[in-house]
């Protein structure tokens, strides 16, 4: 009775792996690369014609030229990436957040808190647009540009997450796809090189 | 903060989740007819099994096909720097990693001690790992279908064919959701393909490495199969598993999509729908209980804080309301993928995912698993019931006796002993101490949780304890096995029990095992039993946590 069991057992994982664990990711992986070619590929962006990251992943910024992304448990690494999974009542959190606070020169209420907290992924690619507006008077004045060129920057790039609500829903912005503009010179900021 | 938004789409989502229900368990019971179809030879010829089997031939065909998958994907991890599909060269796994891996894939748990795009090749996770993802689903499905056959039957001993059930649930249910799934996913920006990780230079000149491989695929049957094994160590908070609000809408649809079904499609198949919808209601009701308190618990903000919102472990682009709605029902089904750190949540949100898995995952709980898990609290019931109004219960058309009852006993008491006896074990050991991220009550959950997401088969974690060591691994996949196969052959017993049993004609006197009277006992009964076993350990743990921070 074992070894009948088993010699079904056996017979099953085979062809179940040949199908599930082989056929069916490859056949997935073909018509993903006919389909959605960029996506598949990591949504990865070109600047004069070299990679330079993925739309979907954090990077280190540190630059007064650009926007920061949020803090990341992991400092930015991909692999692998990490969380701080600190628990909300513990005194090394609240220290983290009062330390980041500090680092920006600014008491805990007046920062946006996601600049404060570290993301799920440590990869967070997205700050909200109230974080985007906080950075923007260091960043113009770095780059020697008008505020509101900046502004009108953020808005053009603001993304509500949902369409549906999308009055009441908070609002974010791409950090990489942000400072790639700021890079390809900002609408209106025409004597800023 | 604007709770509107995060209340709103939460309700969306409840809505357009429960319209799926009738839709999806009618297929879920055509699938598992009783009648013979086509597929059904395919399978014999290819497994070379056929006709019905008794429940020691069910029980054992599972066990030996569950038991081969542990010892063939332990030899994969261990092995895959010899195996193809390995761009980045990674070495095998250690022998303690692999055996907590290839039993967390193979009993539909997906606890993962190891991030996998710095510990797995593309190999081991699609033909290692993506295979078990489908198929432990199809177990649990199939040992839900055998009990409600032996709740049909007559006086005979037939539970069906496990090779037919595997074949039906993986073939014709799980691969085309997943397909239409992993497509889905693509489009929003979910990696697809096999090329080696990718070096770029930053806008600042750094060096950055992105992580690729197939993982669409493998994450569209992690949702699906309530397996929840992300691709990458964060799983879907990772903007390559996850990268949009619509991409993270469409996976928790995945999450829910098959338990939702599952109840009714029991009722259908044991012969009984409104047994069938009386489980679904029970469930329905502690979900949205379960759910209303988490977000509740969330929305208040972090008063150390002055009540900012609890942003630490979350990603901006799913927003508060998706990610308590992710939290409570990853934890609710047996699926334990995440989009939020659960460490990091408010101490009740934590506090509520981690009852939900003690209950013994049945609030929906895994594919199939659910219901079977609530069908024991079931019988628990119509027992104590008996007992209130002093006649031999009789359930579904059966007698209900002795052995039945301690089936059922053991089926509900066994996860909890192993719950509560390993995190014992391991708060009074110095190697289970040491892995502790927090002091206090917040270390304790941590241990807590552990255990209870592999005894409930769910995954998910408290990510600060460090559970890659011998004592976690070892100790976690004793949790594991037999918190999955110690319900699994009770349950199949109780099939067995049942199906021997002659039909009893309903009377007046009968208790029926349906409608509000019978589903208000059901649910006391679970809460009752739940609050008995852990509310001394929750309180010592988030309770106390809770307070700590609402002072």
């Amino acid at each position: 009775m074992v070894i009948s069991h088993l010699t079904s057992a056996a017979r099953a994982l085979a062809f179940f792996s040949v199908v599930f664990g082989m056929a069916y990711p490859l056949l997935m992986t073909a018509s993903a690369q006919a389909l959605f070619k960029e996506q598949a590929n990591g949504s990865i962006v070109l600047k004069d014609g070299a990679p330079v990251g993925s739309l979907l992943i954090a990077q280190k910024f540190t630059s007064e030229r650009y926007f920061h992304a949020r803090p990341s448990a992991g400092d930015y690494a991909t692999v692998a990436s990490g969380a701080s999974n600190a628990s909300p009542s513990s005194p090394v959190f609240k220290e983290a957040v009062e330390k980041r606070a500090a680092d920006l020169g600014a008491p805990v209420p007046s920062v946006p808190f996601d600049m404060l907290t570290t993301s799920g992924s440590g990869l967070d690619p997205h700050i909200s647009r109230d974080a985007a507006l906080f950075q923007l008077t260091r960043i113009a004045a770095a780059r020697n540009v008008p505020e509101a060129d900046l502004m009108r920057l953020i808005e053009a790039k603001a993304i509500p997450l949902s369409g549906i609500f999308a009055p009441a829903a908070p609002v974010i912005v791409n950090v990489l796809e942000l400072n790639l503009a700021l890079d390809a010179g900002v609408q209106g900021a025409g004597a800023a090189r | 903060m604007n709770s509107f938004f995060d209340i709103a789409h939460v309700v969306l989502f409840l809505a357009v989740a429960f319209v799926t229900v009738p839709f999806v368990s009618k297929w879920l019971s055509w699938t598992f007819r009783p009648e013979p179809m086509r597929i059904d030879s395919f399978a014999n010829v290819i497994i070379g099994s056929r006709g019905g089997q008794d429940w020691k031939a069910y029980a054992g065909a599972l066990m030996a096909f569950n038991c081969l998958g542990i010892v063939v994907l332990l030899a994969i991890l261990m092995l895959q720097s010899h195996l193809p599909f390995n761009p980045q060269g990674l070495p095998g796994l250690p022998f303690d990693l692999a055996l907590n891996t290839a039993i967390s894939f193979v009993t539909n748990t997906n606890w993962q001690a190891y991030s996998g795009e710095s510990t797995l090749s593309f190999f081991s996770q699609m033909f290692g790992l993506g295979t078990q993802n489908f198929v432990s689903a199809a177990v649990g499905f199939g040992v839900m279908c055998a009990l409600a056959r032996g709740i049909r039957s007559r006086q005979s001993s037939d539970l069906g064919n496990f090779w037919v059930d595997l074949t039906r649930g993986t073939c014709l249910i799980l691969l085309p959701l997943a397909a239409l799934w992993t497509l889905i996913l693509v489009s929003q920006g979910v990696i697809q393909n096999f090329s080696a990780y990718v070096d770029v230079n930053t806008l600042e000149g750094a060096k950055q490495t992105l992580p690729m491989g197939p993982a669409a695929s493998q994450i569209a049957i992690k949702q699906l199969g309530t397996n929840g094994g992300g691709f990458f160590g964060l799983n879907s908070a990772h903007p390559f598993e996850n990268p949009t609000f619509f991409s993270n809408f469409v996976q928790v649809l995945g999450i829910v999509l098959l338990p939702l079904a599952a109840p009714l499609a029991f009722g259908e198949l044991a012969g009984n729908r409104r047994h069938g919808r009386t489980l679904f209601t029970v469930m329905g009701v502690l979900l949205l209980g379960a759910l209303g308190f988490s977000l509740w618990s969330e929305l208040q903000g972090n008063p150390i804080f002055g009540g900012a919102p609890f942003l630490e472990g979350k990603e901006l682009r799913f927003g508060i309301g998706h990610s308590v709605l992710w939290g409570t029902v990853t934890t609710a089904t047996s699926n334990g993928s995440v989009n939020a750190m659960m460490s990091s949540l408010s101490p009740l949100a934590g506090g509520i995912a981690m009852f939900q898995m003690m209950l013994g995952e049945i609030i929906y709980g895994g594919v199939g698993s659910g219901v079977y898990g609530l069908f024991l609290y079931a019988i628990l019931t119509v027992f104590i019931a008996g007992l209130m109004v002093g006649r031999s219960p009789e359930f579904l058309g059966k007698k209900i006796e002795a052995p039945e009852i301690k089936l059922a006993v053991i089926g509900v008491l066994l996860p909890s002993v192993l719950i509560l006896g390993s995190s014992a074990i391991a708060v009074m050991s110095e190697a289970g101490l040491k892995s502790l991220a927090h002091q206090g009550p917040h270390g304790l959950s941590e241990v807590l949780y552990a255990f209870s997401s592999a005894a409930g088969n769910n995954g998910s974690s408290f990510g600060g304890l460090t559970s890659n060591t011998p004592f976690y691994n070892n100790m976690l996949s004793c949790a594991l096995f037999f918190g999955r196969f110690g319900v699994i052959l009770p349950v199949l017993g109780l099939a067995g029990l049942l199906a021997r049993k002659k039909a009893l004609p309903e009377s007046a006197g009968t208790f029926p095992a349906h409608g509000p009277l019978f589903g208000t006992l059901l649910l006391s009964v679970a809460l009752i039993v739940g609050a008995l076993t852990f509310l001394p350990a929750l309180v010592l743990g988030p309770i106390v946590e809770h307070l700590m921070l609402f002072k």
